[in-house]
């Protein structure tokens, strides 16, 4: 009896054991499940990249044409848009009706707002008849591009189409690459349409190998140095953008800034990764080619600089978002300079240093810096197969190429938009943002978004390698790792648990 | 005889069926899948949507038969399993000293007849609050609190003898983890241990004590080895839940497991890897599954040993 208590109660820890092991199991088995649709072929061709490098010109899939199963009536009569938070909805409730020719019925809806409570919105309920569907995802964790991924690759089969996804920066040429975005020239987009957007928005969402544009974006969003005026004033001896920009020009001219500023106890830049965006859009490769990494001489520079300036004093060892790092923007927070790009003026750099007005806000101004650079930023793709693709050329047109919309755009939401009539328009009719002296840095932005060039510059793994670079070299910043090489070591580690396919 | 008499066993096996349902679907299936999968090469292209749209098509990922080659590679030198075993091995310890020996005391204090503490239901409440609480939300309190520009970053920088915070070093880092998972289970291993001490008869105490036993003796003669079932309960228990320490790590390092790589554990190992690596994913948690089997073997047979109880038993008698 005693042995077979014991049996017992070994069969049962097993099982214990076991099912505390299935939160492994269990994620693996679910990704497994998510992708069998393509594992029976898989065997026979030996990755993506070599497929997709056969395919020319001639045998396009991303037409506006069906290649899958046809929809169904309801799905005809539903426009289903994938996104991962309310932004596009709202600017599409509150400026598509004023520039579109079809019959628009809105409806009232409340939104939950993140303090619990809620705000009545002015929804659109259908355009020309045809119900809007947001199916939102959150972005943390992967989740809404695990979601659309599924959705996607299920689209050929379902008779329950995606018409419309949005899409960001980083991971944007997986889908841009992919067969699953419709090229906007198909749907009846036409040059002359997008001849105002800004090319680096083109640059981002225009497939590599056949050089179409599958995604349009409605915003730009070209960053510039944000200085803080009164330390300018107290080291440089001039607050104006211009003459600042003669001591932050180049970076030599910026390390000889940041030995002044030390010398007055205030931080040239915040932290480690400030600059990283200014020389990761200028890399001569991207991160990652036919499944190859490379480590651009513009990322160990970035790398080197940031050791220099950490052992030197010239920042302030923060992490992007972190509260020293949030702190230093107020007026008094000892720190020079901040890389902003348009949206982080606004909602980011005002609330931290303590909102509008001249000792606030108000003492930060802008200058172009030492390389242009962007930040951030959505697209909207249109989903090959999609059985509305009037409706969304229609959408494309309204909130990405029409000037008086986008003008609208910019004025009622402090976002800089993609069209360079419209801002040039707002800068001649003499804008005025809250920044010191009321500086019209408009005039700044639309020439740094001028200057960025993404050709052969983007990867569909940035989002990781961008990640794991900045992890890695924190490492050695902070004298846990001994040398760069070593950092390197570790992140090509890490690289190869995160993208098990590519060489690194 | 046999026959007349009614069976209620069937009621047992029935009312079990639900549990055994959700765990073959649940548990069992993907724990095989995971073995099945372990001995694939199996990895998945993250940066490739597929395609299929036209007569050719797009794989985003290659499976195929390798054998073992995935338990050998997950243990060669440039890997870093061993490692995150060993991070996740002494984050579990740092945090499971303290808190044996605080639930330890506790539990003695609260069940010692002498002492009859008051406000008892308040204390126990008290210690147990910290368990209700999310891990995710402790962690995440306490990176706001060490983190650079945090109201303890001045507090605790000293420490690490340069501008640092404290999470900037490992065995900073170590420790905070070990400290927080102190502070969300030592509640609930008291609660434990308190009840298995009332569970021991009394009177045991109360002769002890008549015979001229400190209270010493009474925990080291009495407690301790009436309490051996449980105490190993915990520990196996605690260890299974320490070998799968993922929320707390993850979310102090940011899912970097940094500095060197020094506070990544198995289970973040396991979700770093899963979306691409999956044949070396479920590799690597069959082994941890091999492991925890292995120490609950040994930990079972080794201390869950009912010799003494028995001996207690005839001494009684006698």
């Amino acid at each position: 009896m005693a042995n077979l208590k014991r049996v017992l109660a070994g069969a049962l820890s097993l099982c214990m054991v076991g099912s505390m092991l299935t939160a492994c199991g269990d994620s693996s088995s679910s990704s497994d499940s998510s992708s069998k649709s393509g594992s029976s072929s898989a065997s026979g061709s030996s990755s993506a990249a070599d497929s997709s490098t056969a395919e020319s010109k001639a045998d396009r899939q991303n037409t506006a044409e069906l290649h899958g199963k046809a929809s169904s009536e309801e799905s005809k009569k539903t426009l289903r848009i994938e996104c991962w938070n309310t932004e596009f909805r709202e600017r599409l409730e509150k400026y598509y009706p004023k520039g579109t020719k079809m019959e628009i019925k809105t409806n009232e809806y409340e939104k939950k707002n993140d303090d619990g409570t809620t705000t009545k919105m002015t929804g659109i309920e259908s355009i020309n008849g045809v119900k809007i569907e947001w199916i939102q995802t959150a972005n943390e964790g992967n989740a809404y591009q695990t979601k659309l991924d599924e959705d996607l690759k299920k689209q050929k089969d379902s008779d329950n189409k995606v018409d419309m996804f949005l899409i960001e920066a980083d991971y944007a040429l997986k889908y841009i690459n992919g067969d699953v975005a419709l090229s906007v020239q198909d749907i009846g987009i036409t040059e002359d349409d997008l001849k105002e957007q800004y090319k680096y928005t083109k640059d981002v969402a225009t497939d590599t190998k056949t050089n179409e544009l599958k995604g349009v974006s409605w915003q730009a969003t070209p960053g510039l140095l944000m200085y803080n005026t009164k330390y300018a004033k107290d080291v440089l001896g001039t607050d104006e953008p211009d003459k600042v920009q003669e001591f932050v020009k180049d970076w030599d001219t910026f390390k000889d800034t940041a030995k002044k500023m030390k010398d007055k106890g205030i931080a040239m830049v915040s932290g480690y990764d400030d600059t990283y965006r200014l020389f990761s859009n200028n890399v001569k490769a991207p991160w990652v080619t036919d499944n190859k990494l490379t480590i651009d001489d513009q990322y160990k520079a970035w790398a080197e600089m940031t050791k220099e300036f950490t052992d030197n004093g010239w920042n302030n060892k923060t992490s992007l978002w972190d509260t020293a790092w949030a702190a230093g923007q107020k007026p008094d927070g000892k720190t020079f300079a901040y890389f902003f790009s348009t949206w982080g003026i606004a909602f980011t750099l005002e609330g931290n240093a303590g909102g509008a007005g001249a000792d606030q806000i108000g003492t930060w101004a802008a200058c172009p810096g030492p390389q242009s650079y962007f930040w951030g930023g959505t697209w909207i793709c249109g989903a090959i197969d999609s059985d509305n693709t009037d409706i969304v050329a229609d959408i494309m047109r309204v909130m990405t190429c029409n000037k008086d919309v986008m003008k609208q755009i910019t004025e009622g939401e402090q976002d800089y938009t993609n069209n360079k009539a419209a801002i040039k328009e707002l800068i001649d009719g003499g804008y005025k943002s809250r920044l010191h002296n009321g500086q019209n840095h408009l005039v700044l932005l639309s020439e740094n978004a001028d200057k960025i060039d993404l050709t052969n510059k983007l990867s569909a793994y940035d989002q990781g390698c961008n990640e794991k670079f900045q992890a890695a070299m924190a490492d050695w910043y902070k004298g846990n790792t001994k040398s760069y090489d070593d950092a390197v070591a570790a992140f090509k580690t890490e690289i190869k648990k995160l993208y098990a396919n590519l060489e690194v | 005889m046999k026959r007349k008499s009614v069976s209620y066993a069937k009621w047992g096996y029935i009312f079990m069926i639900p549990f055994f349902v959700v765990y073959i679907i649940f548990s069992l299936y993907p724990l095989i899948q995971t073995f099945y999968n372990s001995f694939l090469d199996y990895v998945i292209d993250r940066g490739s949507i597929g395609g299929g749209w036209g007569a050719q098509t797009t794989a985003t990922e290659t499976i195929k038969f390798c054998g073992l080659d995935n338990y050998v590679n997950i243990f060669a030198k440039e890997e870093t399993l061993l490692q995150s075993f060993w991070n996740t091995v002494i984050m579990w310890i740092i945090g499971f000293i303290p808190q044996i020996a605080v639930s330890l005391l506790l539990a003695t204090w609260f069940t010692d007849l002498r002492l009859k503490i008051k406000a008892q239901g308040f204390f126990k409440t008290v210690i147990y609050l910290p368990n209700v609480i999310m891990a995710s939300a402790v962690a995440f309190m306490f990176t706001s609190l060490l983190e650079r520009g945090g109201s303890l970053f001045n507090a605790t920088s000293w420490m690490t003898g340069e501008d640092l915070s404290i999470l900037d070093t490992v065995w900073g880092t170590r420790g905070t983890i070990g400290f927080i998972n102190f502070l969300l289970w030592y509640g609930n291993t008291t609660i434990l241990l308190m009840a298995a001490i009332m569970g021991i008869d009394p009177t045991l105490y109360e002769s002890a004590q008549i015979d001229g036993a400190t209270p010493r003796d009474t925990f080291w003669k009495i407690t301790i080895p009436l309490i051996r079932p449980i105490l190993s309960f915990v520990l196996v228990t605690s260890m299974i839940g320490g070998l799968q320490m993922y929320d707390v790590p993850a979310l102090l390092t940011k899912d970097q497991g940094n500095p060197k790589g020094k506070a990544l554990t198995i289970i973040m190992e396991v979700q770093l890897r899963k979306d691409s690596g999956v044949g070396k994913a479920s590799a690597v948690c069959i082994a941890i599954f091999i492991v925890s089997a292995i120490l609950g073997i040994i930990l079972m047979f080794g201390m869950n040993d009912d010799k003494p109880k028995k001996k207690k038993k005839k001494r009684r008698a006698a």
